[in-house]
């Protein structure tokens, strides 16, 4: 896929004596340049959970959940197992998983698609479970991987290829609020929701990530991150205008933030 | 009379639009027709054709392993495509993307520097057009005016200010095909 | 209903389509639908039939009373389904062999409460996520009954962008007719290719909600009662019984298949769908040079023309199958030919390549020279 990149990348000298790394690539992460499209923010949510990863020196007990989505490679980058799930099923296969690896750290990687409308009977009852998972949710208010269609979490009014005269609320709903829906329930110990859109949001995801991932080590239940990215080419913006869109008009109707702690809660 | 053609280049380049237009313009003239893009593992690698067949009676397979004419609008195209031409095939290869060359002598090329052709006329995107007519110059597989009605239904409403342009990179196209 | 100026009433129309047009595939089968009378269209985006729910996601906001919804996923569209058939509507949904798979269960339960509905499946190459490619991998599933229980799909096998669209009237006709669901079995070829339609074609047809529908109880009728379940066996071998006699009479009714130079063939060839355009292709161009060659190209793949292939096969030296899988109608080609049997050849594609012309003409050149070709061979086993 991206042998020739990888060619060049051989070809770049490598530091010399008496410099010093100060900045790589996370070791979570192979050396297979990412192919997402321009102005998507799978890659940089990638690089965050990566990097969470490494601090917490966990990868060797690592499994990942591939989704049905644009991230459906997401294997290809990762540097530790992966399974590739049914469409939406995702938190049924990693409770399988944990169950009979309960040492494992078990990370569902889902899109707002395969999370919030196929999939929504099994994330609900995860959640409800508690089961000891890490969900990080990326919701870009946008089918994808099919072509732009309309996604559970599209905004109000959004034009895509399944409502192409807006998205009509008397019809198709509002827009669901997941990490909202699931703080609710009590086996969820941890929901947040932050954005991609720009550094800011970057580290506070990153942040959100290994704190969840450090309540499923602790065993304190079930915790996900929902991560509001932008879909440059399916909203037919330049990668600026989307990341200005999800900054303006997606944080105005998903709020950033704590939803759950149970810490917090004592 | 069955013409099995290949257009093929680069995504963006308007390869699919252009093998509509002459889909579009074929119904539009009573003669039968199918457009299919590339599809499915071979659609990979940032690389786009579709297949079109024209004819006069019914049409069988909507593919072919051995087209009789192509359009190609980039190297990779270029390499794969010419090997498969029919004996006697005809190419219309775009010069200024195409720097290999072909030792067959059973078929026959026409270059066409479409991208410099195209930016004189003040649109980048008029290329594929330029490449059609030269093809149909050679090839006679639609009237011209299939051609503009094809243009028609591709450029429709605000669009349709951009077919005399169009027109005007068709008629370029099959000049220089007949200079040679 | 009311008076109306030519003006006004063409206008009405505006919604209906029409005319011949150079259309994919997939918007076809949903322009034919609609030109059927159906009015409901629920389900959920999957490659390569994403032009289906996209074309009646904006078309139906225009047909009168239309009913267009996204479901959450296939498992609901194929049970908002149920309900809007229930109900009386001439309703679809369409889908891609995953999202198939999970319509199974509303399916099983639709024949079982003799419902009438219209699915459309652009197979694409599995198992699992398998890849988005052409394949007709889900025969078995569509012709043998592919959820629980003993029930049966009326199975359409189009082979052209026209087809498309004279197969969603076709389907929904046999659906009404027999209640009884059907299918559009097709694949990424016809649903993505572009082909000319003679929309004009297509009977226009005003549903009327038939009688044994649910619904606001305007003349004080016994309440009508849509159910799959017959707790008492007895009970259930009746219902049973009486499906079973549907079934035989729409099995001598409903056979359609098409014989393209059959008629002194050595060689009979059979495909369906888009394999059959690359294998009419070759038996064309073969015939030219004089080789005895013919295809059946069966229309219904249930039912499926048992009686015709087996009378074709009596008079020829072997049947030759085309299909892009690793067997599947092969075996009732095996089936139809049981009593006298000629040798079978087997030619599949797989993991989503198709049948370029080549692919059909150099084993069909070798069967034709030696009737025992042992490359092609196939043999239950
Ligand atoms: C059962 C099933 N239904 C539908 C699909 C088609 N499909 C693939 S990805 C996808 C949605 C992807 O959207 P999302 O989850 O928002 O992720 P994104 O691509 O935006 O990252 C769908 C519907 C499928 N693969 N399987």
């Amino acid at each position: 896929m991206s042998d020739a990149i990888n060619e060049l990348r051989a070809e770049v000298p490598l530091p010399q004596e008496g410099f010093e790394v100060v900045y790589q690539r996370p070791h979570s992460l192979n050396d297979t340049q990412f192919t997402y499209c321009p102005g998507c923010q799978h890659g940089q949510v990638h690089l965050c959970i990566a990097e969470a990863i490494d601090e917490l020196e966990i990868k060797d007990r690592m499994i990942g959940m591939a989704p049905v989505g644009c991230s459906v490679f997401a294997y290809w980058f990762f540097d530790f197992d992966f399974i590739s799930c049914p469409h939406g099923r995702a938190p049924a296969v990693a409770t399988g998983i944990k169950r009979a690896d309960p040492e494992a750290i078990v990370l569902s990687y889902q899109g707002d698609g395969d999370l919030a409308s196929i999939g929504a009977a099994e994330i609900v009852h995860a959640a409800n479970r508690g089961e000891q998972i890490t969900v990080v949710f990326i919701n870009n208010a946008i089918y994808g991987m099919t072509g732009g269609q309309m996604a559970p979490t599209s905004l109000e009014g959004m034009v895509t290829s399944t409502s192409p005269r807006g998205r009509d609320v008397s019809i198709a709903g509002k827009p669901i609020h997941v990490v909202e829906m699931l703080s609710t329930l009590s086996g969820v110990a941890y929901a947040e929701r932050t954005t991609a859109h720009d550094p800011k949001g970057l580290i506070k995801t990153k942040k959100a990530i290994k704190k969840a991932f450090e309540y499923q080590m602790e065993g304190l239940g079930f915790t996900i991150v929902e991560v509001l990215c932008g879909c440059a080419i399916n909203t037919r913006r330049t990668p600026k205008d989307s990341a200005a869109w999800v900054g303006e008009e997606m944080n105005k109707v998903f709020q950033v933030g704590v939803f759950k702690d149970i810490k917090e809660e004592g | 009379m069955l013409h099995e053609m290949i257009f093929a280049g680069f995504g963006g380049q308007g390869i699919l639009t252009m093998g509509q237009i002459v889909s579009y313009g074929a119904v539009d003239n009573n003669l039968e027709t199918s457009w299919i893009p590339s599809y499915g593992p071979e659609s990979r690698g940032g690389t786009s054709n579709c297949t079109v067949m024209i004819s006069d009676e019914r049409i069988a397979s909507p593919m072919t392993a051995a087209p009789s004419a192509i359009i190609v609008m980039n190297e990779p195209s270029f390499t794969k495509f010419v090997p498969k031409l029919k004996p006697g095939g005809v190419c219309v290869a775009n010069r200024d993307l195409v720097t290999s060359d072909t030792d067959r002598d059973d078929v026959e090329i026409i270059w066409v520097e479409a991208n410099l052709e195209a930016k004189a006329l003040g649109n980048l995107m008029t290329a594929g057009n330029i490449a059609l007519g030269a093809l149909n110059e050679r090839v006679g597989f639609v009237a011209d005016k299939a051609i503009e009605d094809g243009l028609g239904h591709v450029f429709s409403g605000k669009k349709a200010k951009l077919i005399p342009l169009n027109m005007q990179a068709y008629q370029l196209g099959k000049d220089l095909a007949r200079k040679g | 209903m009311s008076q109306m100026t030519a003006e006004a009433m063409k206008d009405d129309l505006a919604w209906l389509p029409k005319g011949r047009q150079l259309m994919k595939g997939n918007h076809a089968v949903c322009a034919g639908a609609i030109r059927a009378g159906c009015t409901a269209y629920f389900g959920y985006p999957i490659t390569p039939q994403n032009e289906a729910i996209e074309y009646m996601s904006g078309a139906l906001l225009d047909v009168p009373n239309g009913i267009f919804l996204q479901g959450e996923s296939e498992v609901a569209s194929i049970n908002m389904v149920m309900g809007a058939a229930a109900a009386g509507r001439r309703v679809m949904t369409s889908s891609s062999s995953p999202g198939i798979s999970l319509k199974q269960e509303g399916i099983s339960y639709i024949a079982m409460m003799e419902l009438p509905m219209l699915v459309m499946n652009v197979v694409r190459c599995g198992p699992g996520l398998g890849n988005i490619a052409p394949h007709q991998g889900d025969y078995f599933q569509a012709v043998k009954g592919g959820g629980h229980g003993d029930y049966r799909l009326i199975t359409l096998a189009p082979a052209s962008v026209h087809e498309m669209a004279e197969h969603a009237h076709l389907g929904f006709e046999l659906a009404c007719k027999w209640r009884n669901p059907a299918m559009i079995l097709t694949d990424g070829v016809i649903g993505q290719m572009m082909e000319p339609v003679d929309l004009d074609a297509i009977p226009v047809v005003d549903w009327k909600k038939p009688d044994w529908a649910m619904g606001v109880n305007r003349t004080g009728r016994k309440p009508n009662l849509v159910t799959s379940i017959w707790l008492d066996p007895e009970d259930m071998a009746q219902k049973h019984l009486e499906i079973i006699d549907k079934y035989e009479r729409l099995k001598a009714a409903e056979v359609r298949f098409e014989e393209y130079m059959c008629d002194d063939a050595e060689v009979l060839c059979v495909a369906y769908g888009s394999v059959s355009r690359a294998v009419m292709g070759t038996v064309r161009k073969l015939r030219e040079e004089g080789m005895k060659i013919g295809l059946l190209r069966p229309i219904t793949l249930w039912p499926y023309p048992y009686a015709t292939l087996r009378e074709l096969a009596k008079k020829v030296k072997s049947v030759v199958t085309y299909e892009m899988s690793w067997g599947q109608m092969i075996e009732d080609v095996a089936l139809a030919t049981r009593l006298n049997p000629v040798p079978l050849h087997f030619v599949p594609r797989h993991g989503g390549l198709t049948f370029n012309p080549n692919d059909v003409e150099t084993p069909l050149r070798a069967i034709y020279a030696n009737p025992q070709n042992s490359d092609t061979l196939w043999e239950i086993s």
